[in-house]
């Protein structure tokens, strides 16, 4: 037994040395010649959409990039955030293996052309339905201003206006809404009628999601007045509001360019407002 | 040679081996920091020497250790004592360098407890074995030459355990101090030192468990063993000794230094491609990040070691408590970070008192691999040489990785990921720390006009602030401006992807002509634009 296990160690040695090796030789990048991006810049253009982006797959090596570039094309050394950009994806480059991140993207076509040897070539898509954008992930990049000035506190995830009271924040939470639990973004009207503006200043076009709504023990407050939520975006925008009686309410918007989220009260008192906001 | 005189001839190598290497270690985001920091801590005591109701006041207290008050002050007080023997009384060296000089020494204590915990379980050779792969973990060994919080705390919490492990079962009044000193050195350290004794006491209760059970008592509470209250209570002493922040309202501001660590901002991670915040990078990141840095046979020795402290570790004789001390402890440092709700950032340096214990566990591998390799190689492979031989063909992938990331260890990841392009494909970040490296500065300083401005993105403020020390450094030319504007002579792009912005940025300079890739192992870490040709 004893022995068995030692021969079982050298085997693993043995192993663990071929895995160096291999590692060893894998790493080396693969030079393919500038003829050769030429060609494949060449025969990708034409099928190429506006929209669509060429991500390098070269593990961390920028060979090809000039060749491209000459060709009118834009590739990426990274994959660009928000991800809900990212609707069609051309992955070329020396490496065969799919790099790590591409999720929700799936494999589409492998092979739409010969190409010189020592390149691969795919191409991604997000499903359709697919949310392109939440901003719930997207809270880091919103700008927030309260009662004439910015809230840039970072608070549990997202932002608190520290000029204000300590629930003027919006920030992830939970929240009892007709006895059913949400997970939202507070965003509590500020006093005084003054609206509570969050906005995103670049959101993919598509459809706009959004769901609202009091919390039930600010639906059973005696603050009858409802919160008033304008959403604006590139040449449009909708008027909303949520009341003690409304629940959870639910609309769909097509949108592009800019989202900008007003929450306004005429009195502020007890009015726990939670949204959710996605773009497919 | 006897254990002392091989402890210390290790001791003198690794430090200055460190010593030695230093000029290529660029300087971290976390440097302008601690240098003032350390600086202001010993120019206090200097005025405690001369005028010591002076420095007692308050105001004099809070004016020279309102530095960096959330942290603990020892590692503070090597970048200060460095800072003040190599600079100041030698002169042999820059401020900035000279600050690494206490942090060399904590690299070189924690190589010496690796060795000397394997020497007391495997003999010479599996304990230099041990030290060696441990100084040859590029990013360990980064680590122990800047000056920051990290390598203080891995080795301190690593000699506390040594002198736990050798101690505690040991009776009267002299072990009890020394634990507990050498627990207030690592609590004065950095704040996951405590878990070092929370490991201890899991360590007892498990021992305590098994004796009860092996008695057929079932589940008693044993005594609490002296050490329990006399190691926290001399360690919290010294810790307060050393930090005079702390001497005035004691509890308000002790208070505020615990808030400050359970409220921590989250910090960027890139993992798996995704850049991770909140929610913080996922549990298994620490592990993740383990496996994929060590050079591919330390980590496979390690493995080894492990599966013989695992095998080991229901054996009720002094070997089985060694492993389940050990097991526990390596848990507990990296578990401390990979499962609490804590950011995890900045690939292993959360968990760097780890990687001592590790290397133990890759001593105890090695004496095993070579022992098994004897019985199956038979007769020839029972010479003397046989051993050293096999200990540097197993430091081999060490050393490899340490000549290939020599000046940019933040980036080095082991073969069996197939190295930093591999790690590129599996969504490793390729650089963090926004170190401001040397290669980086040499080029500045060649390729540059003069009084040339530049630029650096994603993350220009902690150039910018690192910049002054390059150049006191004589890394960085004098008259070097850096602009906060893109519109300077040069603009820096370091390729960090835990930058949202940095896709976008890399389309946007690519408008600008490229004059420098700086390529390791391949990959790009920094690229160079000059001006918009108009």
């Amino acid at each position: 037994m004893s022995r068995r296990i030692d021969q079982g160690l050298m085997l693993g040695l043995g192993l663990a040395c071929l895995s160096a090796a291999f590692g060893e030789c894998s790493r080396r990048p693969t030079i393919v010649s500038a003829e050769a991006w030429q060609q494949a810049a060449q025969q990708l253009k034409p099928l190429i959409k506006p929209g669509d982006l060429l991500l390098l797959n070269n593990a961390g090596s920028s060979q090809g990039m000039e060749q491209l570039r000459a060709f009118g094309l834009q590739p990426r050394v990274a994959l660009p955030e928000p991800r809900g950009r990212i609707r069609r994806l051309w992955l070329l480059g020396t490496r065969a293996d799919v790099p790590a991140g591409l999720v929700p993207l799936a494999r589409q076509h492998d092979t739409l052309f010969t190409l010189p040897k020592g390149l691969t070539l795919s191409l991604w898509a997000r499903p359709q339905g697919e949310v392109l954008w939440s901003a719930k992930n997207e809270l880091y990049s919103a700008k927030i201003r309260a009662k004439g000035a910015s809230c840039t506190q970072a608070h549990k995830g997202g932002w608190r206006c520290a000029h204000l009271a300590d629930w003027m924040h919006v920030a992830p939470t939970g929240l009892q809404v007709k006895n059913s639990h949400k997970s939202c973004l507070w965003a509590h009207p500020p006093a005084g009628d003054k609206p509570l503006i969050i906005r995103f200043d670049a959101v993919p076009s598509g459809e706009l999601i959004f769901e609202h709504g009091l919390s039930d023990k600010a639906a059973a407050s005696s603050n009858k007045h409802p919160v008033r939520v304008e959403l604006a975006w590139q040449h449009g925008g909708v008027k909303l509001q949520a009341g003690n009686s409304d629940g959870w309410k639910k609309s769909q918007h097509q949108v592009a360019g800019f989202l900008e989220i007003k929450v306004s009260a005429r009195k502020d008192g007890q009015r726990h407002h939670c949204f959710k906001a996605s773009i497919r | 040679m006897n254990a002392r005189r091989q402890v210390l001839l290790l001791g003198l190598l690794a430090f200055s081996a460190a010593l030695v290497t230093l000029p290529s270690i660029g300087t971290t985001d976390d440097d302008a920091y601690y240098q003032p920091a350390g600086h202001s801590y010993v120019r206090w005591v200097k005025s405690l020497v001369s005028e010591p109701a002076h420095a007692l006041s308050r105001t004099q207290i809070d004016a020279h250790f309102h530095h960096n008050k959330e942290h603990p002050p020892f590692a503070k007080w090597l970048i200060g004592g460095g800072r003040w023997l190599g600079h100041e009384v030698l002169g042999v060296m820059s401020a900035s360098e000279a600050s690494r000089l206490g942090i060399c020494a904590m690299l070189a204590l924690a190589a010496m407890v690796a060795f000397a915990f394997t020497l007391s379980r495997v003999g010479a050779l599996p304990a230099w074995f041990a030290a060696l792969s441990l100084l040859l973990y590029p990013r360990f060994a980064f680590h122990g030459r800047v000056p920051t919080l990290d390598m203080t705390v891995a080795a301190t919490t690593s000699a506390f355990l040594l002198c736990f492990w050798h101690l505690h079962r040991k009776p009267g009044f002299k072990p009890l101090a020394l634990m507990g000193v050498i627990f207030g050195f690592a609590l004065a350290s950095k704040l996951n030192a405590p878990f070092a004794l929370i490991g201890c006491g899991l360590y007892w209760m498990v021992e305590q468990l098994s004796k009860t059970r092996k008695d057929g008592r079932g589940l008693t509470l044993p005594p609490i063993p002296l050490w329990m209250l006399a190691v926290p209570a001399v360690g919290f002493a010294l810790h307060l000794a050393l930090w005079p922040h702390m001497w005035i309202d004691t509890f308000a501001r002790y208070g505020s230094y615990v808030s400050f660590h359970t409220k921590h901002y989250p910090i960027y991670l890139f993992f798996e491609g995704q850049i991770w915040e909140r929610p913080f990078a996922p549990w298994y990141a620490p592990f993740a990040y383990t496996w994929a840095t060590l050079p591919t046979l330390t980590l496979f020795a390690g493995m080894v070691g492990l599966g013989g402290l695992l095998s080991r570790s229901g054996t009720q004789n002094e070997d089985g408590r060694f492993a389940r001390f050990l097991l526990i402890h390596l848990f507990v440092s990296i578990g401390v970070v990979a499962f609490s709700p804590v950011p995890k950032y900045g690939g292993v340096k959360l968990f760097l008192p780890f990687f001592p214990l590790f290397a133990v566990a890759v001593g105890l591998g090695f004496a095993r691999l070579l022992e098994a390799l004897r019985v199956v190689g038979g007769p020839q492979l029972q010479k003397v040489w046989v051993g050293p031989f096999f200990a540097l063909l197993m430091l081999s992938s060490g050393g490899l990785d340490t000549a290939r990331f020599y000046g940019h260890e933040l980036s080095s990841f082991g073969q069996h990921v197939g190295g930093l392009p591999g790690a590129v494909q599996r969504g490793f970040e390729r650089q963090y720390y926004d170190v401001f490296d040397a290669s980086l500065a040499a080029w500045i300083s060649e390729h540059t006009a003069a009084k040339a401005s530049i630029h650096f993105e994603p993350n220009h403020k902690e150039y910018l602030r690192s910049a002054p020390f390059m150049i006191r450094r004589g890394l960085l030319r004098e008259d070097v401006k850096l602009s906060a504007s893109k519109r300077a002579d040069i603009v820096i792009l370091t390729h960090e992807r835990r930058w949202r912005s940095f896709s976008d940025l890399a389309v946007e300079l690519a408008k600008r002509p490229l004059l420098h890739e700086h390529r390791v192992d391949g990959v790009v870490l920094w690229s160079a634009y000059g001006r918009k040709v108009p």
